[in-house]
């Protein structure tokens, strides 16, 4: 038999076993399917933030008049405002949850405008809804901005010798600059990025299982019988490596069809998406080839491969952006096949690029096969060979 | 009586101590132990410790000196570092990938607008999925706030180049009404800092992860007929579960323990109330024991068990608010987030840090907290005693 061939019936046989397993089906698609899908739900609804915000006019100046009803129009796409009588009902209430944050305009705000010592506006924040409270605080800035915008101008005014501004100039002030908020990705579902993210993350937490499985086989005497016949231990390696190779293909493809076909997820140029995902396959086949070479029993193969899943995961983006990491870290992070993996996918889904943008990263990660490849080709038939 | 009691209860504590040995010897466990909180807590210290700036990714599509002068403003922003970009399909991986807080993007045809008098508005692009998004928000929609108000004024006073360099100096010292936040259920308002939330969702997260991962290794140890040997003894099957039960919780107090004191001692980071702190991990930790029990009792083998504890890990810190705060998901998934126990836990973090609250405050949390660890930690003994008797 040709060792070509022997490569061939081991990879298809191997294959056959792992699609047999629960928990290959687990690993491969239930779990970073069912995690995709909770992100999706989560941000992926194209739902807005939402809260009720009460407006307290404790005040009741034409000046503070002004304000409530400044708060009121204020551009907050899925904020709601409220009339409330008085700061404490608006406590109540806030602590009742029927509203998230409120704006008291305080006593005396409208006369201690025209002042030297101007008042803030008082925000109610709840550290149940801290996000409410930092709306709230965004929206009365904006507000206060204007006011400060006015009070700026009859300062400038006065100082330069021009005409102060008339009451009803000052009311009619606008900001000239606004800020309107948009996510990363347009009308893309964030499992374009979660769904390769939790996918590759699974392939790395079981590394470990190459390493076991061949280290099982050893010990129950099957690579022995294997080798018996005309089988050399580079066709097992081989075998092992393909079947590696093609289920984690497998599993990204599947996870790719699903989040795009039932999330709706655009991950990005298709010709990239196939060389990230092959690149990315063949480093995970490495790595599991690695693994298995060095180490001695299960039990340390189950240690060494978690380790490094995690540590890859750490540091590359799996559970902390890579962004977030102090510069040394986050360089560490592209050094990780998952890094890279995460920062093509990102580039592909959401910055357009296209195959040619994403070829270095693709050759970085062929560079993790290529090197712990060889390390696991020279290292494995010796450890396979000894008993 | 009082003996065989005390006798049962010196059974549990060797039981317990014996599984804590072997977990101590067992290298495995000893990475999820010791070398991994130490190791997330030090990537996260270091991400989030210092009061390093937000960077912004900025796009100036106009390049005038109105364009310039508000990319101006945001650098001296103290709590925004500006990084120039050249184009959205660059800039968008980074603000994905959070390798910049946000993106702010100024349209051609600003400085013309501006110049015009007509409004114009530039882009603030963040990534909801950040822990980061409204403090970053926050700090870029005040830095363009200031240009405008300045904007605004020189057009109310006249609006000439004089009324323009004028109101620019004076908004520098002319004191302005601001806004003062006021926590109404005690302690100090703070602003939203992403360390505040990431200590506690990291501590909630991995001492659930790890102790599910030690949790797993009950089902080797059934297989290799350890458990088995016990029963063997003339102890009771309730005293050999409760055995193995401690062992485990101690274990998951340690990790916990770990992340605290690491987390404090490197990095400052403040738990709140010390004796609410040690009750959520306290709770915490057992409601993780008993739900790793439960998956060593109940798989069949020890590969279906660790490929069980992960996704069910992550997935429920992802239902939990451990990876977002869970405010920011809509109502449903928030209602959903509260059947998990992380939510309550990371509740019960959010009245002790942001709050300041104490024990009085977060005593339903505690009590659901302790429900769960209460219901699950019966479901794991009976499943155990009915693997170890059947």
């Amino acid at each position: 038999m040709r060792q070509s061939e022997a490569t061939r019936i081991i990879a298809r046989n191997d294959m056959r076993l792992k699609m047999r397993t629960r928990s290959f089906y687990i690993r491969a698609f239930v779990a970073p399917i069912l995690l995709a899908t909770i992100i999706s739900f989560a941000f992926g609804g194209g739902e807005d933030f939402t809260a009720t915000i009460g407006v307290v006019d404790a005040d009741g100046s034409p000046v503070s008049a002004a304000v409530a009803h400044g708060l009121a129009r204020a551009d907050a796409g899925g904020l709601t405002f409220q009339t409330v009588r008085s700061a404490r009902t608006a406590r109540a209430r806030m602590i009742d949850g029927n509203l998230g944050a409120a704006v008291v305009v305080p006593a005396g705000y409208g006369a201690a405008l025209a002042g030297d010592r101007p008042r803030d506006l008082d925000v109610l924040t709840d550290d149940d809804a801290p996000v409410a409270g930092e709306v709230a605080k965004a929206v009365a800035r904006e507000v206060t901005a204007r006011a400060a915008a006015g009070r700026l101008a009859v300062a400038t005014a006065t100082a330069t010798g021009a005409r102060p501004p008339s009451e009803a100039e000052l009311a009619r002030i606008d900001l000239p600059i606004t800020v309107s908020a948009t996510g990363t990705g347009g009308d893309a579902s964030p499992a374009a990025y979660f769904g390769p993210a939790m996918g590759l993350l699974f392939l790395l937490l079981s590394l470990g299982v190459v390493a076991r499985d061949l280290q099982a086989e050893k010990r129950t005497g099957l690579l022995d019988r294997v080798r018996s016949g005309p089988v050399g231990p580079w066709a097992i390696i081989a075998g092992r490596g393909l079947s590696t190779v093609a289920a984690s293909v497998l599993s990204l493809v599947v996870i790719w069809a699903f989040t795009s076909v039932v999330l709706g997820a655009d991950w990005g140029d298709p010709a990239g998406v196939v060389a990230v995902i092959l690149a990315a396959s063949l480093a995970v086949a490495g790595i599991a080839g690695f693994v298995a070479a060095v180490a001695r029993t299960e039990q340390s193969a189950e240690t060494l491969a978690l380790v490094a899943g995690f540590v890859s995961a750490l540091l590359g983006g799996a559970f902390i952006p890579l962004g977030q990491l102090p510069p040394l870290l986050g360089a560490l992070g592209l050094l990780t096949p998952l890094g890279q993996a995460l920062r093509a996918f990102a580039l592909l889904s959401a910055g357009d690029a296209t195959l040619v943008d994403v070829l270095p990263w693709v050759a970085a990660l062929l560079a993790w096969a290529v090197a712990t490849g060889v390390v696991a080709a020279r290292l494995l038939p010796v450890r396979l060979g000894s008993r | 009586m009082r003996r065989s009691f005390l006798g049962s209860l010196g059974a549990v504590l060797t039981i317990a101590g014996v599984q804590l040995r072997r977990v101590v010897r067992d290298r495995t466990a000893l990475v999820f132990t010791l070398v991994l909180p130490l190791a997330i807590i030090l990537v996260v210290g270091s991400a989030f410790g210092g009061d390093q700036a937000f960077k912004v990714g900025v796009i100036d599509r106009d390049g005038t000196a109105a364009s310039r002068a508000l990319v101006a403003a945001l650098d001296r922003n103290g709590a925004l570092k500006v990084e120039h970009y050249g184009s959205l399909n660059s800039l968008r991986p980074d603000v994905r990938l959070n390798s910049v807080a946000a993106g702010v993007i100024i349209p051609a045809g600003y400085g013309a607008d501006l110049a015009r008098g007509d409004r114009t508005s530039v882009t603030l692009m963040a990534d909801p999925t950040s822990g980061a998004s409204a403090a970053v928000q926050a700090a870029v929609r005040g830095s363009v706030s200031d240009q405008a108000v300045v904007l605004a004024a020189a057009r109310a006073s006249g609006g000439r180049d004089e009324a323009a360099s004028t109101a620019a100096r004076l908004a520098r010292t002319l004191p302005q009404p601001g806004v003062r936040a006021v926590a109404v259920n005690g302690g100090d308002a703070t602003d939203l800092g992403v360390f505040d939330f990431t200590a506690p969702a990291n501590l909630t997260l991995f001492v659930f992860v790890n102790t599910l991962v030690v949790g797993t290794f009950l089902a080797s140890e059934r297989r290799q007929g350890i458990i088995r040997r016990m029963l063997a003894t003339p102890h009771g099957t309730g005293t050999i579960v409760a055995g193995v039960g401690l062992g485990r919780y101690v274990f998951a107090l340690a990790q916990a323990a770990v992340i605290v004191v690491a987390g404090s001692v490197l990095f400052g980071v403040s738990w709140g109330n010390p004796l609410g702190a040690a009750l959520v991990v306290l709770l915490f930790a057992a409601v993780a024991t008993a739900v790793g029990l439960l998956v060593g009792a109940m798989a069949t083998d020890p590969d279906q068990a660790s490929t069980i504890v992960t996704p069910v890990a992550i997935g429920l810190a992802m239902l939990g608010g451990c990876m977002w705060p869970l405010e920011v998901v809509p109502p449903f998934m928030r209602a959903i987030g509260h059947l998990t126990p992380h939510a309550w836990a990371m509740d019960a973090w959010g009245d002790l840090i942001f709050g300041g609250d104490g024990v009085v405050q977060i005593l339903p949390q505690l009590a659901v907290l302790a429900g769960f660890a209460a219901a699950l930690g019966l479901l794991a003994a009976w499943r155990l005693r009915k693997a170890l008797t059947s």
